[in-house]
């Protein structure tokens, strides 16, 4: 069997595996929020559901006093909807909250946990607005996860003050999220298409400066390259809003309609950030584009198996955050486990002397990119093959 | 001779590069499990204000 008949194989294989364990997961989904939400007022003696997916926590069965309504709020968080029960007392008070799902890297949510977020919920009005930093605690290197919490509490507690029957006002459509990291991604693949015009005389130079506005904007400043947290998203479904999530949107969108209608990667070798500083190591170091040409096929098939296996967890766990395992928040956020900083550190190092050792070998991108051009050669030969007989006769 | 050398010198870049990969992406799993474990074993955390 040549080389290309097995990728068609396992690129089959593998997008039959993903789906199966898809329909498994969504079968096993369901969650049993009574717990959740009884931890939300733990002094209640009876908790009841009512229509409309809302909550009231008594002091007894009796239902004579009430204590609190709860309703689950949503927020956009990194790997998908973010969902938070809030207890409102009578008064459209919080009086506490508790995470009732969420689908972010554990380490981020962690970070969100050990501040003082949840905390600073207790006591805010639902005419509050949840600013973050301003109403409640912001929280550095996690702001999506800590924003996605903050909409999805001031969301509950607007639920639950309209179900006790207070005065809410209509929500207004969220404000147009369009900002630094949006135009410079436009800016970015504008000088990538003029870059790949093979009349355009300095493509070399472009490339750099695409690279380094990359490096210092979608990298140190913003710390949003492309993950595989983002193609698992897009796998389970979770559509982000797009007001708040232009940039996600232009990000897998841009790449992908670049993809379908040219065939060229705009992304990886022009503006992903992690590639530019490997990049710039190499050019401290002198690297080289080294081929171990004896372990080619093992290397590149380790590294589909590992994307492989993270898409897979990420899919069984409806958790996008969990397949992630890029070191770009060890290098631009300086967030990380020790575990992040040796494996960053040994790129760092082997970048200096071979071209690119996370992309070549390691990073989960690449076996997307080759999935996309693998289905998108396929695709386009079976066409052919369709409609060329049909054109001769 | 100097062919040697070099063959010598790509095979032993050949293995330097298997190890790092090897190395590395056995960090790598041992992060993705860690956040395996942390999500199968999370637990709830609530917030009260009483």
């Amino acid at each position: 069997m040549n080389n290309r008949r097995t990728d068609r194989v396992f690129a089959l294989g593998a997008l039959t595996l993903i789906a199966v364990v898809w329909i498994v997961s969504a079968a096993r989904e369901q969650a049993d929020l009574m717990p959740i939400v009884r931890q939300t007022v733990p002094g209640a003696g009876h908790v009841v559901r009512q229509d409309g997916g809302v909550f009231s926590a008594w002091t007894d069965d009796t239902e004579t006093e009430l204590l609190a309504r709860i309703a689950i709020g949503t927020g956009d968080g990194y790997g998908g909807p973010l969902q938070v029960a809030v207890a409102v007392d009578r008064f459209g008070v919080v009086i506490g909250a508790a995470i009732a799902d969420e689908k972010e890297t554990p380490a981020w949510m962690r970070r969100v946990m050990d501040s003082g977020l949840m905390s600073s919920l207790i006591g805010k009005s639902y005419r509050d607005e949840f600013r973050l930093g301003l109403d409640v605690d912001g929280v550095t290197g996690a702001t999506c996860t800590a924003r996605a919490l903050a909409d999805a509490a001031a969301m509950g507690s607007r639920e639950a003050a309209e179900n006790l029957g207070l005065p809410v006002e209509a929500r207004r459509p969220p404000k147009i999220v369009f900002g630094i990291p949006e135009i410079v991604l436009i800016l970015l693949f504008a000088i990538g298409f003029i870059g790949h015009q093979s009349r355009f005389p300095y493509p070399k130079q472009l490339r750099w400066l695409s690279m380094i506005i990359g490096l210092i904007v979608l990298g140190f400043l913003y710390n949003s390259p492309v993950t595989l947290a983002y193609i698992t998203k897009l796998v389970l479904g979770y559509w982000p809003q797009w007001q708040t999530n232009l940039y996600w949107y232009f990000l897998i969108g841009g790449i992908l309609f670049v993809f379908t209608v040219d065939n060229k990667n705009p992304y990886c070798q022009w503006c992903c950030p992690f590639g530019a500083a490997q990049e710039c190591m190499g050019v401290i170091g002198g690297a080289e584009n080294r081929t171990p040409l004896r372990f080619q096929r093992l290397l590149i098939w380790l590294q589909r198996l590992l994307a492989l296996t993270a898409i897979l967890l990420g899919v069984w766990f409806r958790n996008p955050g969990v397949a992630s395992y890029e070191l770009f928040g060890t290098l631009f956020d300086l967030l990380g486990s020790s575990v992040q900083f040796a494996a960053l550190g040994l790129v760092l190092i082997a970048a200096l002397f071979v071209k690119r050792p996370w992309c070549n070998y390691l990073c989960p991108i690449r076996p997307v990119v080759d999935l996309i051009r693998l289905t998108r050669q396929t695709v386009k030969e079976r066409w052919q093959k369709k409609t060329t007989p049909a054109q001769a006769a | 001779m100097a062919e040697k050398d070099n063959t010598r010198a790509s095979r032993l870049t050949d293995w330097i590069i298997l190890v790092f990969v090897l190395v590395v992406m056995g960090l790598l799993v041992v992060d993705l499990g860690t956040n395996v474990m942390s999500t199968m074993e999370r637990d709830r955390v609530p917030v009260s204000g009483k």
